[in-house]
C-alpha cells in the first residue's frame, strides 16, 4: 500500500515526467492536467510492490500512456488545439525550443512516443518494446523514420 | 536539442499540490484490508500473549499430606495450583494465588491454619523445584530459605521436570512422585495408591536417610 508521503514523493519525483509525456500523447493542457491527476491517483491505490525507483518510473511511463490512449479513443476528445495552449510559456520564449517542440507535436503518434522515450527519458529500444509493447525490430524502425522526419522539419538539421 | 525542447516541460507545483490533494479526497482505500489486517495482529498478539503468560514454566511441590502442585509461567508467576487430594483442595480455598510470586503464595500456603497445625504436630512439609533450569531452582531455593529455614520439618529439593509428565498422569505432584521412585528403588512394594495416601513423614521414616533427589536442605526450628 502507498503512503501519502509516498505520494508527495512520486509526484515530486516523476511528475514533470508524466506531464511531459501527457504532453506528448494529449498535445492539451488541460487533458493533460486530467490524466496527470488519474495517474497518480491510480498509483496510490495500487497494491503492486516495486522493487526499484526504475520500476516504479517504467510503471508510470506505462500507465500514463495507455490513459493518454483510452483519453485519445474517446471521439469527444480527438479536437485538435492551438500549441500554444499546450506548449508552456519558458518553451515559447526560446525560438529553437519552439521549433523542436512543434516539430515532434507534429509527428504522428507511434513517432512522438519514440523520440521521447528515447531521446528524452534515455530508454533503450528494447526498454521502450516492452513499455509500448511492440517488437525492438519495429522501435529501430520507428525511431529511424521519426529522426528523418524530424531532420526534413527542422531545415536538415539532425536532432539528437 | 530534444532534451533541451523537453526540459521546460514540467509540472507546476501548483499542478503537483492540487494533485496531492486531489488523490487524498478521491481515494476509496479499501477499509477491509486495513481492519482484518489489524484484527489479525491484534489476534496474534493476544494468542503470544496468551502463551507467553499461560505456558508452565516451572512447577513447585507441595507435599505435606495435602498434596499440591503450584505451576509457575515464566515470570516465576503462579498461574495454577492442582490440588492431588481433598486436603489439598480445602487448603487452596483459603488463598488467592492467580498471577502472584510463587514467595507470596508459599508464604500465604505455610501461615494457613491446616499448615502450621500440620507442622506443630511435626508432619513434615516437601517443597519440591521443578525445573530444567539449574540456574533458576538455585535462585528459587535462595529466595525459599528466606522464610522456610527457620522451620525444622520443611524440606526444599530441586529436581527436573523429567517425571513431571508420569507424575501427572499418575494424578500425583512431581514432588510425591519422586518419592514413590525412591521407595521403589529401595525396594519397597508399594504402589501408587499407597504411597499417595501416606504423609511425607511416613515416606521419610521408610525412606531413612536415603530421602534424597538433586539437592535438599532441612530447615532447623
Amino acid at each position: 500500500m502507498v503512503s501519502e508521503q509516498e505520494l508527495l514523493n512520486a509526484i515530486d519525483t516523476y511528475g514533470d515526467m508524466v506531464k511531459r509525456l501527457c504532453v506528448v500523447y494529449l498535445k492539451n493542457q488541460a487533458d493533460s492536467e486530467d490524466i496527470f491527476q488519474s495517474v497518480f491517483l491510480k498509483y496510490y491505490q495500487t497494491n503492486k510492490n516495486f522493487q526499484s525507483a526504475e520500476h516504479l518510473k517504467a510503471w508510470l511511463v506505462r500507465v500514463t500512456i495507455n490513459a493518454c490512449k483510452d483519453h485519445l479513443r474517446d471521439f469527444f476528445n480527438s479536437h485538435k488545439v492551438g500549441l500554444d495552449e499546450v506548449i508552456e510559456k519558458p518553451v515559447l520564449e526560446d525560438p529553437l525550443n519552439k521549433e523542436v517542440f512543434e516539430a515532434v507535436l507534429s509527428l504522428e503518434k507511434k513517432y512522438r512516443e519514440v523520440i521521447y522515450l528515447y531521446y528524452y527519458e534515455g530508454y533503450k529500444a528494447d526498454e521502450i518494446s516492452k513499455l509500448l509493447h511492440k517488437n525492438t525490430n519495429t522501435i529501430y524502425s520507428l525511431l529511424s523514420r521519426a529522426r528523418e522526419k524530424l531532420k526534413i522539419l527542422l531545415g536538415g538539421e539532425e536532432i539528437d | 536539442m530534444i532534451k533541451e525542447a523537453f526540459d521546460k516541460i514540467g509540472a507546476s507545483e501548483d499542478l503537483k499540490d492540487k494533485t496531492y490533494t486531489y488523490v487524498l479526497r478521491h481515494t476509496k482505500k479499501p477499509l477491509y484490508p486495513k481492519l482484518i489486517l489489524s484484527f489479525g495482529a491484534f489476534v496474534l498478539a493476544l494468542i503470544a500473549t496468551y502463551y507467553i503468560y499461560f505456558l508452565p514454566i516451572s512447577f513447585i511441590s507441595f507435599d505435606i499430606n495435602p498434596s499440591l502442585e503450584l505451576v509457575l509461567n515464566r515470570f516465576d508467576r503462579v498461574i495454577d495450583i492442582k490440588a492431588y487430594n481433598s486436603d489439598a483442595k480445602d487448603l487452596i480455598s483459603e488463598i488467592s494465588y492467580f498471577g502472584d510470586d510463587y514467595n507470596e503464595v508459599l508464604k500465604e500456603l505455610i501461615a494457613t491454619n491446616t499448615v502450621q497445625k500440620c507442622l506443630s504436630n511435626d508432619e513434615v512439609l516437601s517443597i519440591t523445584l521443578i525445573s530444567d533450569d539449574d540456574l533458576k531452582k538455585e535462585a528459587m531455593e535462595t529466595s525459599i530459605e528466606d522464610y522456610t529455614l527457620e522451620y525444622e520439618n520443611i524440606h526444599c529439593h530441586k529436581s527436573s521436570s523429567e517425571h513431571t509428565k508420569e507424575a501427572h498422569h499418575h494424578n500425583m505432584s512431581s514432588g510425591k512422585y519422586q518419592y514413590y521412585l525412591l521407595l521403589v528403588e529401595k525396594g519397597y512394594d508399594l504402589d501408587l495408591d499407597d504411597v499417595n495416601s501416606m504423609t511425607i513423614k511416613e515416606i521419610l521414616e521408610l525412606l531413612g536417610e536415603d530421602a534424597s533427589f538433586e539437592g535438599h536442605h532441612h530447615g532447623h526450628r
